[in-house]
């Protein structure tokens, strides 16, 4: 309903007193808060985001869509993302008004360096949770024949790697040594740069593996899967451990999403957020 | 040119907006090409030749090899040193090189002339029109078409047609092959052969009413000039239907979406495939490989002009959205 409202502002140019009406009535019939407290911001209050998980880098086009849904809820609030993990890093613990999107892997990284509490999780298809494929050419039937192969991945090289050690869990370690990654912005690339030769195997998500077996049976078919990573957590919605007033209105803000900027979310490959339950909190902790 | 980007894609009606734009763009210098190096064997010295260092295509692939390298390089702008001039050539006499890489078409056509080494390129516009020598290897620069077409299908679920102008003189291959893609998608491909660029509106008018969407592919025929790609997306547009193209410059024209092959992608396969030259040729099975990743442009704002249904849930896949 909002996207309709939104485009409407748009065209009247009317748009941020007209959303800010529109966001609060949607917020008394029907919004779903997690938190009361009002989305306002008093200084700035800033959404980190890095994603190690993907190369695609369409962070101009995620920025701007972001930047325009937040607008909404008046000045301060902004969206920074990142593609260096390292310079994403060294923003954390230096402002206290700000929430991040990382990926649950990332945040087993960093949970022991900074003081910081996993809120929301993102949902995809329902799941809030993914494995991990790996996909090989017909032609390769054992993990021992990728042995200095091209492997096509759509995330950063130290998550790949992670993930490719529990698929080649008990296998030499040199054999895991001797894989060439070719990193593609997309899990839809990997997956084509095996049927097209240009790689002997990808690794991708099996939600993407379920969007290629509907677009192009034959290259589905072309694949034949070697090996599963653990499932892990999507996207995850964390806090610094000590929330103050304008952490909860930017909490409050990414909530809302869900209901009124769906593309913006599903720029992110999700179609919405929850709660995490006590026990996918455990899983995270351990 | 991110700026001008930004600026379209945000409606700056108020100063809250102008303020929003300018953080983004401000935020965006915090942004950096973040390729990890690749694991390189140790090999011979590599010189680079760059048609033109100026160009963003050409040093974005450049970055991208270097990044995925542990080989001592050199590299060449051709457009700073001159392609005729005796200096480099006796440059690479004597640079100990063992390999070169040749960064778009002046530089491979150069290298494949003067060059007693093997041969990486990349960013090299309808290769196979170039000579090839037995030691040249490269990435090609188009996509295969079943990428583009399986993209088609993926944003545009209920698509059924798309039209397709072409001669038969640069591409009557290249449909057969795109024909038999687009049925593994479920996409009936129809197209309309023009001889001369005078029968393209002609043809144009004639293929519109049998399909969903027009793709544009590179056709020198089809598109002699400026003025007749222009026309192309006028008449498409009066008669309310989309057109895809194969290049980021359509999309001022008009065009809902472009697919190309992602530029550091290339970079990345060019470096490992100089790794295999210098290591086991033998083992190379495609001489010239087509490139491993795309990149996405979708106009979402003309898009709403057509009848066509966008798959939302697929916008992760896409690099860039335009408003």
């Amino acid at each position: 309903m909002l996207d309709a409202i939104f485009l409407r502002a748009k065209k009247t140019r009317a748009s941020l007193r007209w959303l800010l009406l529109a966001a609060a009535w949607v917020s008394v019939i029907g919004g779903d808060s997690l938190w009361a407290a009002p989305p306002a911001c008093a200084s700035q209050c800033t959404i980190y985001f890095y994603n190690p998980e993907t190369n695609i880098n369409n962070y101009v086009s995620l920025k701007a869509s972001f930047d325009t849904y937040l607008s909404q809820f008046g000045e301060g609030y902004r969206f920074q993302p990142f593609d260096e993990k390292d310079i994403f890093e060294s923003v954390i613990g230096s402002d206290e008004n700000s929430i991040f999107l990382i990926s649950s892997w990332h945040y087993r990284l960093l949970k022991h360096k900074y003081p910081l509490h996993p809120m929301l999780v993102g949902v995809s298809g329902g799941v809030a949770s993914q494995k991990k494929i790996l996909s090989a050419s017909q032609k390769i039937t054992d993990l021992e024949h990728l042995r200095g192969k091209n492997i096509a991945v759509a995330g950063s090289k130290a998550y790949s790697k992670n993930v490719l050690e529990q698929i080649f869990a008990g296998k030499p370690p040199d054999l895991l040594e001797s894989l060439r990654l070719i990193l593609v912005p997309k899990d839809i690339d990997a997956l084509m740069a095996v049927g097209y030769g240009m790689a002997a195997a990808a690794l991708t998500t099996e939600k993407s593996l379920d969007d290629l077996r509907a677009i192009n049976r034959k290259q589905y078919d072309l694949l034949e899967p070697l090996g599963a990573s653990r499932a892990s957590l999507l996207t995850l919605v964390v806090t610094p451990h000590q929330r103050t007033p304008a952490v909860d209105a930017l909490l409050d803000v990414v909530d809302r999403m869900q209901g009124a900027s769906g593309d913006t979310l599903h720029m992110l490959g999700l179609d919405g957020w929850k709660r995490l339950t006590a026990s996918e909190q455990q899983v995270l902790e351990q | 040119m991110e700026t001008t980007r930004i600026k379209a894609w945000i409606d700056c009606s108020t100063l809250a907006r102008r303020a929003a734009a300018a953080i983004a763009l401000l935020s965006l210098a915090w942004l950096a090409p973040g390729i990890p190096a690749a694991i390189a064997d140790d090999g011979g010295k590599i010189l680079i030749l760059n048609s033109s260092a100026s160009v963003k295509k050409y040093a974005t692939v450049e970055e991208a090899f270097l990044s995925n390298l542990t080989n001592p390089t050199e590299r060449v702008d051709m457009a700073s040193q001159g392609a005729a001039s005796d200096a480099l050539r006796e440059n690479l006499k004597n640079s100990g090189a063992a390999l070169i890489y040749a960064i778009g078409s002046n530089a491979y056509q150069w290298a494949a002339h003067y060059a007693e080494q093997p041969i990486v390129f990349s960013s090299v516009i309808n290769w196979r029109r170039q000579p090839l020598r037995e030691d040249s290897y490269g990435v090609a620069n188009e996509l295969p078409s079943g990428v583009p077409l399986s993209m088609f299908r993926y944003l545009f679920p209920d698509i059924k047609t798309v039209g397709v102008l072409y001669s038969e003189k640069f591409n009557s291959e290249w449909l057969a092959e795109a024909t038999a893609a687009a049925g593994d998608v479920h996409i009936e491909l129809i197209g309309e052969k023009v001889a001369a660029s005078a029968e393209v509106p002609e043809a144009l008018a004639k293929l519109l009413p049998r399909v969903d969407a027009v793709w544009l592919i590179s056709d020198p025929v089809v598109l002699a000039n400026e003025k007749s790609a222009i026309e192309l997306f006028r008449v498409s547009d009066a008669k309310m239907k989309p057109v895809f193209a194969y290049d980021d410059v359509y999309v001022d024209l008009g065009a809902v979406l472009t697919i190309t092959a992602d530029i550091p992608t290339m970079g990345v396969q060019a470096a490992k495939l100089a790794e295999d030259v210098l290591s086991d040729r033998e083992q190379i099975a495609d001489r010239v490989e087509s490139p491993a990743g795309s990149h996405i442009t979708l106009n979402v704002g003309r898009l709403q002009r057509y009848r066509l249904n966008l798959n939302r849930q697929a916008l992760g896949s896409v690099n860039r959205v335009i408003e």
